[in-house]
């Protein structure tokens, strides 16, 4: 039951890391951080 | 956007003349460096709940959880998590050097090479020790 629990909870962490790295790595393209905007 | 006596200003924007890092290697640093950043705190906070079973069930509870990691994907996952640490705190170094001594902004691609090589290093090593006993069984 605890295995089964732990599990639940280490894979929506994986979920959420994937997740937060694709939004991370996708503002380098839309937040206007590095690259100047084409007017 | 902001504006002085009526005047409007231009947002102070972070352009590659204005930026530390102008983007490449930086840039790629920074995007890691959050990454590997927020795996660190949110493994953290897991850890602390698996560690805090030791009591529960006179320490059963916490034995069936810890046998969790003796699987191979969680092995693999534990080895991309040791990749994430060594970065983290080198590449943390790296910034540190670069606040205290601005001259090594001009170094920051090399120091950033070296960053990661010693990443992939320590990685190597850390992983061969981790993944090894699931193959040996010991």
């Amino acid at each position: 039951m605890a295995q089964t629990f732990f599990s639940v909870a280490l894979g929506a962490v994986a979920l959420l890391i994937t997740f937060f790295a694709l939004y991370v790595i996708s503002t380098v393209v839309w937040a206007d951080r590095w690259v100047r905007r084409s007017k | 956007m902001s504006t002085t006596a009526g005047t409007p200003t231009k947002a102070p924007g972070v352009y590659p003349r204005s930026t530390v890092y102008r983007g490449k290697s930086g840039q790629w640093a920074f995007v890691m460096h959050r990454i590997t950043g927020f795996l660190v705190f949110m493994f953290l906070l897991l850890h602390i709940v698996d560690v805090s079973l030791i009591d529960y069930h006179h320490g059963t509870t916490y034995n069936a959880v810890h046998q969790l990691y003796g699987n191979v994907l969680l092995r693999l996952f534990e080895v991309g998590l040791l990749f994430g640490l060594v970065f983290h705190s080198l590449n943390g170094l790296r910034i540190v050097m670069i606040d205290f001594f601005p001259g090594a902004v001009k170094n920051q691609r090399n120091l950033f090479s070296i960053v990661l090589g010693l990443t992939v290093l320590f990685t190597v090593i850390g992983g061969v020790i981790i993944v090894k006993p699931f193959f040996t069984g010991s």
